[in-house]
C-alpha cells in the first residue's frame, strides 16, 4: 500500500535529500561513503588535534594565542600577511577586472584564446612559477639587464628578495582566481540594460559607472573573498620571491612545526589561519552567495 | 523650437545595413507622420527590429539617412537622440528601485533632486504605478514591468516613443488589456510612436499605420484596415490574417468582372482598383471568412477534411476536387450547423470578396 508520501517523491536522480520523505537514508550517499570515511580519519580527526595541540602545548591554556597577538615577531608575521594579502588582492582585481572586461567584450574566437591563456598558468607549478621570476627580476636578470642596457637606470632595481617580489609573484598566480568569477559576472549582464541606458541620455562613461559597474560587483566581491583567502595561505611564492625577509603566516608556521619544534605555538597560527580564511568565506556566503562567488 | 509636448516626423532615405552579405536592412524609405502610431510588422529575421535599432542608435547604417522632424540624426549617439526606448524584455535596471529606474534619465540630464522626484511621481501615476515606487522590478509582475520602463522611456518627455516588442513577454490576456492603455496612452500623449511586434494582432489593435517588413525591405504600408481589405502580395494577405489563394487565368472581362478559368473549373472576381486584361494569370487572396456553405455565385463541391468549433467561431478544412485546400470559417451564428467531417459540402463566395495579389 504506497503511502501518501509518495505523491510527493520525486525521481530518485533529483533526490536531495539525506532521508527520503519515509526516513530512509538515500541509497546514493554509499557512493561518497569511502570518500566521507577518508575525510573524516585523514582530515577532521588531525584538525582537531591541530585545535587541540594550540591549546594544549607546551602546556594548557591560550598562551599561544596571547603570544601571536603580542609578541612583536609572531605579530608582525600576521600583520604582513594581512598587509601584502591586501596589496596584492587590490592590484589583482583591479587588472583582472580589465581582463575579465576584454573576455566580456571580444568577439567569442577571441574569448575563447584570452580564457586559455588565463587559465593555462593555473596548470603550470606554483614553484616553477616561482622560481621563474626569481630568474626574471633578479639583479642580473633580464628585466634590470634590458632596463640598464636602455639607460632608463644605473643600478639594478631590487624586483625580488623583497615585498615587491612576493607581490608580484602572488599577483601572477591569483589573477586567474580575479578574472573568473568576475567574467561569469559580467557575462550575465544583460546587454539590453546597456542599451536602455545610453538611450535614456547617459554617456558611455556614465552607463559603466553607473549600471554596468554596480552590476559586477558581487562578481568584484566574491573575487576579492577568493583571491585574499588564497593569499593567506600562500608558502612556497613568499618563502621564494621573499629571500627569507619576507615571513608570510604559512611559512611561520612551517617554521614553528619543522625547525624551531614549537608545535603548539604553530598549531595556533594554523588556527588562526583558518579562523580568518573561514570568516571570511562567511562573509562571502551571507553577501553574494557562495554559488554566485564560484561561478 | 516646437511644442515640447508634440511629436515630431521621422523620415528614412535608402537606410540599409549589411552585415557581410546579407542584408539586414535593404534600402527603407520611410516617413512617419509626426504623432503617428506606426508599427512595424514581420516575421523574425524581417529586419524590423534591425530598423527600429537603427532609430535608437544601436545599429549604424551602412547607408542611408534618417531626419528626424528636419535634421539628420544619423551620426548622432544613441544618447544624443532624446529618444524613449521600451525595450524587449524591458531592460530595468535590477540594482535600481522602480523609482531610481523611472529618476534615471533625470537624473543623468542632472535636474534637481525635488524635480525629478515629482517627475517620476507623475509619470508612475501616468501608468498607476505610484504605489510600487520603492519596489525593486524583481519584486514585480511582468505587466508592472513593462509599465515601469515606459514611465522610464516617457519620463524625460522624448520626442518620440520606440517599442521593441512590448508585449513579448505578457500572456494573452494582459497583452490585450496593455495594448488598450498603450493606444490610449499614445492619444493623450500625442507623441510619434515606434512599435516593433511580429503578433499581427497587437499591429492591428494599436496602430494608425502598418508597415509590413520582409527580407529587409517594407513589403506594404497602409492603416490596417487598408492593409487587410487590400493587400498587395501573397506574403502580406497570409501574414496579415490568414488567406486562400487561388490561382487563375482571365478568359472575359465584363464590366470590371473577370472570368478566371482555374483548376475548380471558373471563377468570377470582381477586379476593382487592380486592372487585369484577357490572358492575364492572376492570384487571388479570399479570407476564410468570406467563404459561404450553400449555393451562391462561384458555386462549388468540397469535401470537409475538420471542422473545429472554437466558440466565437468555427474553422472548417475543405478540399476541392483539383486538391486544392480552403480555410473556412463560419460565424458564431451558423457554427451551430457544423457540417460533419467527411461529407461533401457547396460553397461560394462574393465576386468581390477576392482580392488580385502579387505572387512572391
Amino acid at each position: 500500500m504506497p503511502s501518501p508520501a509518495d505523491k510527493t517523491a520525486r525521481p530518485t536522480g533529483f533526490r536531495v535529500a539525506l532521508r527520503d520523505a519515509r526516513g530512509h537514508l538515500d541509497p546514493h550517499w554509499w557512493l561518497v561513503a569511502p570518500i566521507l570515511i577518508l575525510v573524516v580519519c585523514l582530515y577532521l580527526l588531525p584538525l582537531g588535534n591541530v585545535l587541540l595541540l594550540s591549546v594544549s602545548d607546551p602546556k594548557p591554556g591560550l598562551d599561544n594565542y596571547e603570544r601571536i597577538a603580542t609578541a612583536s615577531g609572531p605579530l608582525k608575521v600576521l600583520l604582513t600577511t594581512l598587509r601584502l594579502c591586501a596589496i596584492t588582492t587590490v592590484i589583482s582585481i583591479v587588472l583582472g577586472f580589465c581582463v575579465a572586461f576584454a573576455m566580456a567584450h571580444v568577439r567569442e574566437t577571441h574569448q575563447r584564446i584570452l580564457v586559455v591563456a588565463v587559465l593555462v598558468p593555473l596548470w603550470i607549478s606554483v614553484l616553477i612559477r616561482a622560481f621563474s621570476w626569481l630568474v626574471l627580476l633578479r639583479d642580473q636578470g633580464p628585466v634590470n639587464d634590458w632596463l640598464m642596457q636602455s639607460g632608463a637606470i644605473d643600478q639594478p632595481l631590487a624586483l625580488v628578495r623583497n615585498e615587491l617580489g612576493v607581490v608580484i609573484g602572488m599577483v601572477h598566480y591569483l589573477i586567474p582566481y580575479a578574472v573568473l568569477p568576475i567574467f561569469a559576472v559580467m557575462r550575465g549582464i544583460d546587454q539590453r540594460l546597456l542599451f536602455a541606458s545610453r538611450s535614456l541620455g547617459a554617456g558611455a562613461v556614465t552607463t559603466f559607472l553607473k549600471v554596468y559597474l554596480p552590476l559586477t560587483l558581487p562578481g568584484v566581491f566574491a573575487a576579492t573573498v577568493i583571491v585574499f583567502v588564497f593569499g593567506l595561505g600562500f608558502y612556497v611564492t613568499p618563502a621564494i620571491l621573499g629571500g627569507g625577509r619576507v615571513v608570510m603566516l604559512a611559512e611561520s608556521v612551517s617554521v614553528a612545526i619543522l625547525q624551531t619544534v614549537r608545535w603548539g605555538f604553530g598549531a595556533a597560527q594554523s588556527v588562526v589561519l583558518l579562523v580568518l580564511t573561514l570568516v571570511l568565506i562567511g562573509i562571502m556566503a551571507k553577501t553574494v552567495g557562495l554559488k554566485k562567488g564560484f561561478g | 523650437m516646437t511644442d515640447e509636448s508634440a511629436g515630431q516626423d521621422i523620415r528614412l532615405y535608402g537606410l540599409s545595413k549589411y552585415y557581410g552579405d546579407f542584408r539586414a536592412l535593404d534600402d527603407v524609405n520611410l516617413h512617419v507622420a509626426a504623432g503617428e502610431f506606426l508599427t512595424l510588422l514581420g516575421p523574425s529575421g524581417s529586419g524590423k527590429s534591425t530598423l527600429l535599432m537603427a532609430l535608437a542608435g544601436f545599429v549604424e547604417p551602412t547607408h542611408g539617412d534618417i531626419f528626424v522632424g528636419g535634421s539628420s540624426i544619423t551620426a548622432l549617439a544613441p544618447e544624443k537622440r532624446d529618444f524613449g526606448v521600451v525595450f524587449q524584455g524591458y531592460a530595468l535596471f535590477p540594482h535600481m528601485t522602480v523609482a531610481g529606474n523611472v529618476g534615471y534619465p533625470l537624473k543623468v540630464r542632472g535636474l534637481g533632486k525635488p524635480e525629478i522626484a515629482a517627475k517620476v511621481r507623475d509619470a508612475l501615476d501616468l501608468v498607476q504605478l505610484g504605489h510600487l515606487a520603492t519596489r525593486l522590478p524583481k519584486q514585480l509582475s511582468g505587466g508592472q514591468q513593462q509599465r515601469v520602463a515606459l514611465a522610464r522611456a516617457l519620463v524625460f518627455s522624448p520626442k518620440m516613443l520606440l517599442l521593441d516588442e512590448p508585449m513579448g513577454a505578457l500572456d494573452k490576456k494582459l497583452r490585450h488589456d496593455l495594448q488598450l492603455e498603450l493606444r490610449q496612452l499614445h492619444r493623450r500623449l500625442g507623441r510619434t510612436f515606434v512599435n516593433v511586434t511580429h503578433d499581427q494582432e497587437e499591429a492591428m489593435a494599436m496602430s494608425d499605420r502598418i508597415a509590413i517588413m520582409r527580407a529587409g525591405k517594407i513589403e506594404q504600408l497602409g492603416a490596417p484596415r487598408a492593409l487587410y481589405d487590400a493587400p498587395e502580395t501573397r506574403f502580406v494577405a497570409d501574414f496579415l490574417g490568414k488567406s486562400n489563394f487561388i490561382e487563375g487565368k482571365v478568359t472575359g472581362i465584363d464590366a470590371g468582372i473577370a472570368t478566371l478559368d482555374t483548376a475548380d473549373g471558373p471563377v468570377v472576381h470582381a477586379l476593382g482598383t487592380r486592372p487585369a486584361g484577357i490572358g492575364d494569370s492572376l492570384l487571388l487572396a479570399l479570407r476564410p471568412q468570406k467563404l459561404m456553405l450553400g449555393p451562391g455565385p462561384n458555386s462549388r463541391k468540397a469535401t470537409v477534411e475538420t471542422a473545429i468549433f472554437l466558440g466565437t467561431h468555427a474553422e472548417v478544412s475543405l478540399r476541392c476536387a483539383s486538391g486544392l485546400a480552403l480555410a473556412l470559417n463560419l460565424g458564431i451564428e451558423n457554427a451551430q450547423a457544423l457540417p460533419a467531417e467527411g461529407t461533401t459540402v457547396e460553397l461560394g463566395w462574393d465576386p468581390a470578396a477576392t482580392v488580385a495579389v502579387r505572387p512572391d
